[in-house]
Formats: C-alpha cells, structure tokens, sequence
C-alpha cells in the first residue's frame, strides 16, 4: 500500500518535472520578435514609471482601442454635440427669469428646462475631465459596480488541502 | 544586480505566465509592462531580494486588475465577444480537441510512428490544459511548480490563504495528470 503511493507520488513528480521542462522549452523557444517586444515594454516601464502621470493600462478607453487623442476628440465631439443641442433648445432661464415665469403662469415649477441645464451641464464637466479624473470616476464606477454585486457570486471558501 | 537586469532576467516567464491567462499576446505584454512600471516607480528603493516576491506579487494583482476590466467590459458591451470563454467549458473543449487531433487510432499500435510525435502531442496537451484551468488554479500551479515559490510565498503573491493555493494546487495537478495519463505511452 505504501509503495504503491510512493510509486505515485514519484510518477506524479516525473510528470512534473517533464512539465517544468515543457515551460522551459517554451521560453527558449519564444520569438526574438516577442523578446524585443518584452524588451522595449521594459524601457518604456522605465520611462513612464520616471514620468510623474500614469493611468491604468486597463481602462476602459484602452478597451476600446482609444489612444489619449482619440479620447480627447471624442470628447470634444460630445462637447459640441451638446452645445448644438443646447443652443437649439434656446438658452436656459436663469433661475430668478424661471421663478418669474413660474410666478406669471402660476402653474407647474419649470423643471424640463433645469433638467436639460444639469445634463448639458454633466456632459460638459464630464468633457473637461482630465486622465486622473478620468480615472477616479472609473475606479467610483467600479466600486459601485462591486458593491452592486450579489454575495452569492463570491466563491466559496476553500478547505485545506 | 540592478532592477533593470532583474527585470530582463524574469520577464520571459512572467510574459509566459501571464499569456496563459489572457490569451493573447498584447494584453500579456501590457499586464507585464504595468507590473514593471509599479515594481519600478514604488519599490526601486528596496533591495534585490525582495524584487521577485513583489514583483509576482504585483504580476498577480495586474492580471486580477485586467480580468476585473475584462469583466466589466463584457457586460458593459455585452454585444461583443469576450476573449476568454467560459473557465470550464473551454477545459472540456481543449480536452476534446486534443482527443480529436490524436485521431481514432490514438492509444493503440499507432504510437509506433515516432516516441517524439507522441511527446509533441502530449505536450500541446498539458498546454492547452494549463491555458484553459481557472485562472487560481492556474497561476498557483505556476508560481508553485514552476516558479519554484513556497506555499506561503505563493499565497502571498496571490493575497490568498494558503490553504487556498493547496486546494487550487491540487485540482491543478489532479486535471493535469488526467491529461498526462490521458495522452500517456
């Protein structure tokens, strides 16, 4: 009984060893392509890391395949299209010309109009965010979206093995 | 040593390691190029024995950090395929695919043709085993067997208990012997 586990336990670690050597062949097998690669990902490491800005390389604007000026465009594209739509809509009342209004016609508070001030408003801060604030709203989103998720989806907790 | 040589001496496995779990050769060098872009900008400072265990460390919290995007990005946009299906059923279907390359005389007299043919097949095996395992279970095995890390030193990097990298580890072995002996001559 013993020797057969022992037996085991050595055919396991064969099986082991072999697969050791399989990653290792792998590794010496890699392309000098892919090395290269490795190798400047190593100097631009370096030279992000000397530079005071970072931002997460898994953001969703990498995603979508957006680089900094695509995203600065797009931006700026939405910032039109809401000025378009504001400026089309008629320019907003201000608050005191909107009590005025409400007073005259003795009905309903004007809210249509202050909602529309607030999204342009949103979507017009939202335009001026920088990367780092770009980022924070990302990592404010994320944490909700995790407090969001039900306990269930956690995974049990392991035993000892 | 210096950081920069430390890095040039680990970064083929750490690329190795990492491109199991994503699948994909771009996402991989961008997991490995934050990592070293952390390791560098927070712990330059500290001395050279202390670079591999942070640096797996940080390895594995990069690659956590991009399947939580990946996570996110597939249901934010829900409509496009996500790159890495489902943990399980792509370890039944690399199983099956390797069962469908050895062809209908596999196990039998065919193994004659050549000793080395049936390494090379046994070989994309384990591989595509190791690629398809749940992520844990995966970089536990990883770091464990090939790395060489202890239990602790593995559970560290992986910010998990230890009895958890022994249950990881374990159900890695266990489908990897599976296949071993599966494709076995």
């Amino acid at each position: 009984m013993a020797n057969s586990r022992n037996q085991h336990g050595s055919e396991r670690a064969a099986d082991e060893q072999r697969i050791r050597q399989w990653l290792e062949q792998d590794i010496d097998a890699m392309p000098d392509e892919l090395s290269q690669q490795l190798a400047a990902r190593r100097m631009q490491a370096f030279r992000e890391a000397a530079s005071p800005l970072q931002s997460s390389r898994f953001g969703v604007l990498r995603q979508l395949g957006l680089n900094g000026w695509q995203a600065g465009a797009s931006m700026a594209a939405l910032a039109t299209v809401a000025l378009a739509v504001w400026l089309v809509a008629g320019p907003v009342p201000s608050s005191d010309s909107a009590r005025t209004a409400e007073l005259a016609l003795g009905s309903e508070p004007l809210t249509t109009t202050t909602d529309e001030f607030t999204e342009l408003d949103m979507a017009m801060a939202l335009a001026e965010l920088d990367e780092s604030e770009w980022g924070m709203l990302q990592d404010l989103e994320f944490a909700y979206w995790l407090s969001e998720l039900p306990d269930a989806s956690n995974p049990a907790p392991d035993g000892a093995g | 040593m210096n950081l920069n040589e430390f890095l040039a001496s680990v970064e083929k496995r750490a690329f190795r390691i990492v491109r199991f779990s994503t699948h994909s050769d771009d996402d991989a060098l961008d997991v490995v190029q934050e990592a070293m872009t952390r390791l560098i900008s927070r712990y330059r400072d500290r001395g050279p024995d202390e670079w591999q265990p942070l640096f797996f460390r940080i390895l594995e919290n990069c690659l956590m950090d991009y399947h939580r995007q990946q996570q996110r990005f597939s249901k934010l946009f829900f409509w496009r395929k996500s790159s890495r299906p489902d943990d399980q059923d792509s370890l039944q279907e690399s199983e099956g695919s390797s069962e469908a390359e050895l062809g209908p005389e596999a196990g039998s007299d065919a193994l004659e043709p050549g000793w080395l043919l049936g390494q090379e097949r046994q070989r994309g095996a384990v591989m595509e085993t190791i690629a398809a395992l749940p992520v844990q279970q995966q970089q536990c095995f990883l770091l464990r067997c090939w790395e060489g890390m202890s239990v602790r030193e593995t559970a560290a990097a992986m910010s998990i208990s230890e009895g958890s990298v022994k249950t990881h580890l374990s159900r890695a072995r266990q489908k990897l012997n599976e296949v071993v002996e599966a494709h076995g001559q």
